[in-house]
């Protein structure tokens, strides 16, 4: 089936659009009572990960009220190391946290290797639900977490402040951290593949944590591993090109070097100015973002202020998909969504001309 | 004749499945019926009740190169967990026919031990490149609506406005498809 609105894989691909396509990470999220109220039914938040029909579901649920030019698949980032066996459990309030926690090169010798159409088919089958769903509407995103993210929680045990454990990891054990790196690595490609394959007709690499390294732990223990991704992906499926974002937050000062890493697009938190990212990065890559969320808390008219104000300073050229800098918040009106995503299609007409 | 339990996909508490079910080559693990019926205990496991499955049926090999041996077939209806999960249900069916010797490098249409097709998984419709449901061909093949009259002659498939003896009465009448007679076994 023909895509009806395909301005967001347009953007990615730096080609001209009509308006300028936006999406918010997080968008199928708990500032909607809808999904608050799926939630509910799923009990657990693994269970409505694990459910298709109810990870297709809550996927669908924004594109029901607002205009957003793309879907993005319902899922964690923590499934592989889940499948990996790690053991993944939200507890009430606190996050996700893993049963079994890496602390020494035995644990990550004994990871288990996973295919991810067999461990991980819950996930592709959301996916092609949600493509079918979709019928065309708008493109569809699959993503994963970069293998330096998901490194992070399993040797953590959950979220961190500090990443000591990680961390101190990273120093003494650095073969044993690269033998990690490398397995999520592999896992990483094969499971996007597989969403590719299943369905989606883009995708987002989320570096969460790539932000809390020193430059050259970045370069070395993140971004190497994430190019190494970039370059193994499928490039084209049912004859379109399938782009590939690469979101590192707290990343802004390595701008130019992840511009090199072969992806078709950047995501950016809200610490740089989306116009001086353009300054670093040049043609080479489209930017994604980057609007602080904090502002949907704001009246209406800062809204459209800050819009127009990311709009303007991006300016008149192709390679922009409008975006939050990071996920939105539980506590958001829904209605300041809609003023959002109107204010990105209205005010940015001017400059696609 | 015996009485034909109803089949609906309306049901709340199970969602239907239909398979079919092929072979034109006997193996190590057996001979075409062999196989098949192996086929069917492993099915037989996934489903929550008793399947409903046809008789064996013979048909004549279609697009398929010259002098392909005669094919083996039957269907069979499994009652799956309502919420089962079509990929999963896709990969057991690919890791039991490879269990079974299928041997997937050959040519197209060239003679297989098994081949278990997915046609129906509720009324789901799923397209990508692992699998298409409903199966694209289903209700075209004689091989496949023959079997599936026996047992469930009245039901209509997702996506079709007719019932299973009505699309078999409008299929071209090519491809010859006959009951196997158990005597003959």
């Amino acid at each position: 089936m023909a895509l009806k609105n395909d301005r967001l894989l347009k953007a990615l691909l730096g080609q001209e659009v009509d308006v300028t396509p936006v999406w918010m990470m997080r968008q199928a999220g708990r500032y909607l009572p809808e999904y608050r109220n799926t939630r509910k039914i799923a009990g657990d938040f693994m269970n409505l990960c694990r459910s298709p029909e109810m990870a297709c579901e809550v996927t669908l649920q924004p594109l029901r009220r607002y205009s957003f030019d793309a879907a993005i698949l319902f899922s964690d980032i923590l499934t592989i190391p889940d499948a990996m066996g790690q053991g993944l459990y939200f507890e009430e309030g606190e996050g996700p946290r893993f049963k079994k926690v890496i602390q020494t090169r035995a644990d990550v010798d004994s990871l288990r290797e996973i295919t991810a159409i067999d461990d991980l088919s819950y996930v592709m089958s959301a996916v092609t639900l949600i493509r079918n769903e979709l019928n065309g509407s708008v493109p569809l995103i699959g993503f994963s977490g970069s293998p330096w993210t998901l490194a992070t929680y399993m040797i953590e045990g959950g979220g961190s402040k500090d990443f000591s454990k990680v961390k101190a990891f990273m120093y003494n054990e650095p073969e044993a951290m690269h033998l990690l790196l490398e397995k999520l690595t592999d896992a990483v490609i094969d499971y996007l593949n597989s969403q590719i394959r299943a369905g989606a007709q883009a995708v987002q690499i989320f570096d969460t944590w790539g932000g809390v390294l020193n430059t050259p732990g970045y370069f070395k223990f993140s971004l190497n591993y994430m190019k190494r991704i970039v370059s193994k992906l499928i490039r084209q499926h049912d004859s379109r090109d399938v782009p590939i974002i690469l979101f590192t937050k707290n990343g802004g000062q390595w701008l130019s070097q992840i511009a090199d890493a072969g992806a078709h697009a950047i995501g950016l938190d809200w610490t740089i100015e989306i116009g001086a990212a353009k300054k670093l990065v040049g043609t080479k890559c489209a930017l994604q973002g980057n609007m602080d969320p904090s502002i949907l808390y704001s009246s209406p008219k800062t809204i459209r202020e800050e819009v127009d104000r990311i709009l303007s300073d991006f300016g008149k050229q192709n390679g922009h998909v409008f975006n939050l800098g990071h996920g939105i918040a539980p506590g958001v009106n829904p209605d300041h969504v809609k003023i959002f995503v109107d204010s990105v299609h209205e005010i940015s007409a001017q400059y696609h001309i | 004749m015996k009485s034909q339990p109803s089949i609906t996909f309306e049901e709340s508490d199970t969602l239907i499945s239909i398979v079919g079910l092929g072979s034109n080559l006997d193996s190590r693990n057996g001979s075409k019926f062999e196989i098949i019926r192996k086929a069917i205990n492993s099915l037989e496991e996934l489903s929550s009740r008793p399947s409903i499955i046809s008789s064996f049926y013979e048909s004549e090999p279609e697009f398929c190169p010259p002098d392909s041996p005669i094919f083996v077939n039957l269907v069979a209806v499994l009652f799956l967990p309502v919420n089962a999960e079509p990929m999963r249900f896709f990969r057991c069916v690919q890791k039991l026919e490879k269990r079974l010797g299928r041997v997937r490098s050959r040519g197209i249409n060239e003679p297989r031990q098994i081949d278990i097709d997915l046609l129906f998984f509720g009324r789901k419709s799923i397209s990508s490149d692992y699998l298409t449901i409903p199966h694209p061909r289903a209700v075209k093949r004689r091989f496949v609506l023959e079997p599936l009259a026996e047992i469930a002659p009245n039901l209509i498939l997702p996506g079709q406005e007719f019932s299973v003896v009505e699309l078999l009465s409008r299929l071209p009448n090519n491809g010859w498809v006959r009951k196997f007679q158990a005597t003959q076994l």
